[in-house]
């Protein structure tokens, strides 16, 4: 029997619905420019400024209700507006392998 | 409150060339000769063409200027399918231009802006007697395309008791490929003089030019260089032969504008030869080319993208974001291929007209409308955009508001900025009602039930 699991990101979306931690990989390394190294793939991102206190957030812990209260608590964006934004940013994020569900 | 942008995460890919290029404006594109876009497209819609005044005469001047300081007789005529706006025509025609038309609608619309019928050179394959014989009746400069118009103008022409006044469109190899053989009378195979025979033994037409039209965007200027030696030295021909001089040689247009092709390598700003070129390649054939200089013959151009596509801008604004299946971002403008039909060859450069980070991202550019085939641009990085910005696409002045589709939606409004700042509206926006009114339903069809 094959273990069958469904992919990575559709975990990730669904953690998100139902607001379970998603947690960043503990052998990522990100500098304060922005710049990310994933040493497990040899792969290296780059990110911006509001992608890199997302990335902040999940390392202290926070769930994706309180990074979407954090933002809209400091920048211009509407809440929809951010959350469809917030869904596709979290599955580059799974898609890369850099965070995982918790 | 902070600005916001998107939060974004972009792999790098290290030795792999990018296919998307890359970027090319660090800067917004915020105000057009002075005029705010944002404000253009509260006032004016979006998405929404805008020209330039100042720049159609600056680009017409500068082009009068290489060729007037090297040919002696220079006479440029405004081509009108490149762009016939009535606003447009008439700042050419204020300039000195003429009118180059290839169509008894765009006769008509030459006509109607003032321009004298001796004014209007009339090229194109599909002229009917009806056009022929207005032509005649005022005057006009024939330009004959194949051997059953030329027959059928030499039977107007007999009946009407007038002279008309003629050129012959000549096909050439001039080193190019594609040639263009399907328009005019070709040289190398003697067509072209069998054509120019059968005129002279016309006593009712006075073969006055020659013309030629050798290909589009075109980047080498010795194919223009081999194309004014070939119609001086055919003048040349009939000089010796009948003892006839031709009053002008027109030698179209075809120039290339600053924008890039699709699959060109480098930005097409920075390949193509300046007007000074072109001007450069042509008088030196026609004066070298043992016409006398007393006899030299006047030089028509015909040139429509290189002195329009330059003062043309079209306003748009983002109308949604979304991923892929393979992962690429795809951005869906509320302009697409019906408006910008010049985007089927070109990789049109595109900003945004509001401020932006440094972050770029690689992206489709779609249109709005419901069909596959409608793709701005298939890869371009362009800085975060959001649902509602705007952005302003560069260099559309040519073909795009004549080729333009009326497919699903309406044609937007078309403004034209002065030389003092002023804002006109030169083209109102359809309305379905612009549609409907040429429809007509039968009665048994006008009700649902």
């Amino acid at each position: 029997m094959h273990d069958i699991k469904p992919p990575l990101q559709i975990l990730l979306l669904g953690a998100q619905n139902e607001n379970q931690e998603v947690k960043v990989n503990k052998n990522i390394a990100i500098s304060e420019s922005g710049f990310i190294f994933n040493p497990g793939t040899g792969d290296s991102f780059s990110t911006n400024s509001i992608g890199q206190e997302v990335i902040r957030m999940l390392n202290e812990g926070k769930t994706r209700d309180e990074i979407t209260q954090g933002i809209l608590g400091r920048y211009e964006v509407e809440k929809g507006i951010l959350e469809k934004d917030l869904d596709d940013y979290f599955f580059m994020l799974g898609t890369y392998h850099i965070v995982h569900n918790g | 409150m902070l600005p916001y942008e998107r939060p974004i995460i972009t792999r790098y890919n290290p030795g792999i060339t990018n296919k998307f290029g890359s970027r090319v404006d660090y800067f917004p594109f915020t105000q057009i000769d002075g005029v705010p876009v944002k404000k253009l497209i509260e006032a004016y819609g979006s998405p929404c063409f805008v020209l330039s005044e100042r720049t159609i005469r600056d680009t017409y001047r500068n082009a009068l200027r290489a060729f007037s300081t090297r040919y002696p007789k220079v006479q440029f005529a405004w081509s009108y399918k490149t762009n016939y706006l009535n606003a447009v025509c008439q700042v050419f025609h204020q300039e000195g231009a003429w009118a180059e038309v290839v169509s008894m609608f765009e006769y008509q619309k030459a006509i109607l802006n003032g321009v004298p019928g001796e004014q209007i050179l009339f090229n194109g394959p599909d002229k009917t007697a009806d056009d022929l014989r207005i032509a005649l009746q005022n005057n006009s400069l024939i330009h004959i395309d194949h051997f059953d118009e030329l027959y059928l103008l030499s039977e107007i022409v007999r009946d009407s008791g007038k002279k008309a006044r003629v050129a012959i469109r000549i096909n050439m190899d001039t080193g190019v490929y594609p040639q263009w053989d399907r328009f005019g009378f070709n040289y190398e195979n003697e067509t072209a003089w069998e054509a120019v025979q059968k005129i002279m033994g016309q006593p009712n037409m006075i073969l006055t030019g020659l013309h030629c039209h050798i290909g589009t965007y075109m980047l080498s200027t010795r194919a223009y260089h081999l194309a004014a030696t070939k119609l001086a030295q055919l003048a040349l021909r009939i000089k010796g032969q009948y003892g006839h001089r031709i009053a002008y040689i027109d030698i179209g247009g075809g120039f290339a504008s600053g924008n890039t092709l699709k699959g060109s390598y480098l930005q097409g700003s920075d390949i193509i030869p300046t007007m000074d070129d072109y001007a450069e390649a042509i008088s030196t054939a026609l004066l070298g080319s043992g016409i006398p200089t007393a006899e030299l013959p006047s030089l028509y151009l015909e040139a429509g993208r290189a002195l329009i596509d330059d003062a043309g801008y079209l306003l748009g604004s983002v109308v949604a974001i979304k991923r892929l299946s393979d992962g690429r971002r795809a951005t869906i403008m509320d302009f697409g291929v019906n408006l910008l039909f010049t985007s089927f060859w070109y990789d049109h450069r595109i900003t945004p007209a509001q401020e932006f980070s440094r972050h770029t991202e690689d992206m489709v550019v779609y249109g709005p409308l419901c069909m596959n085939i409608d793709v701005v641009r298939e890869n371009i990085s362009l800085p975060l955009l959001n649902r509602g910005d705007h952005v302003v696409v560069h260099r559309v002045g040519a073909y795009n508001m004549t080729q333009w589709m009326q497919f699903i939606s309406m044609r937007p409004n078309v403004v034209m900025i002065d030389c003092e700042g002023g804002v006109h509206l030169v083209r109102a926006r359809e309305t379905v009602d612009t549609l409907n009114q040429q429809e007509q339903t039968p009665d048994h069809l006008q009700k649902i039930q």
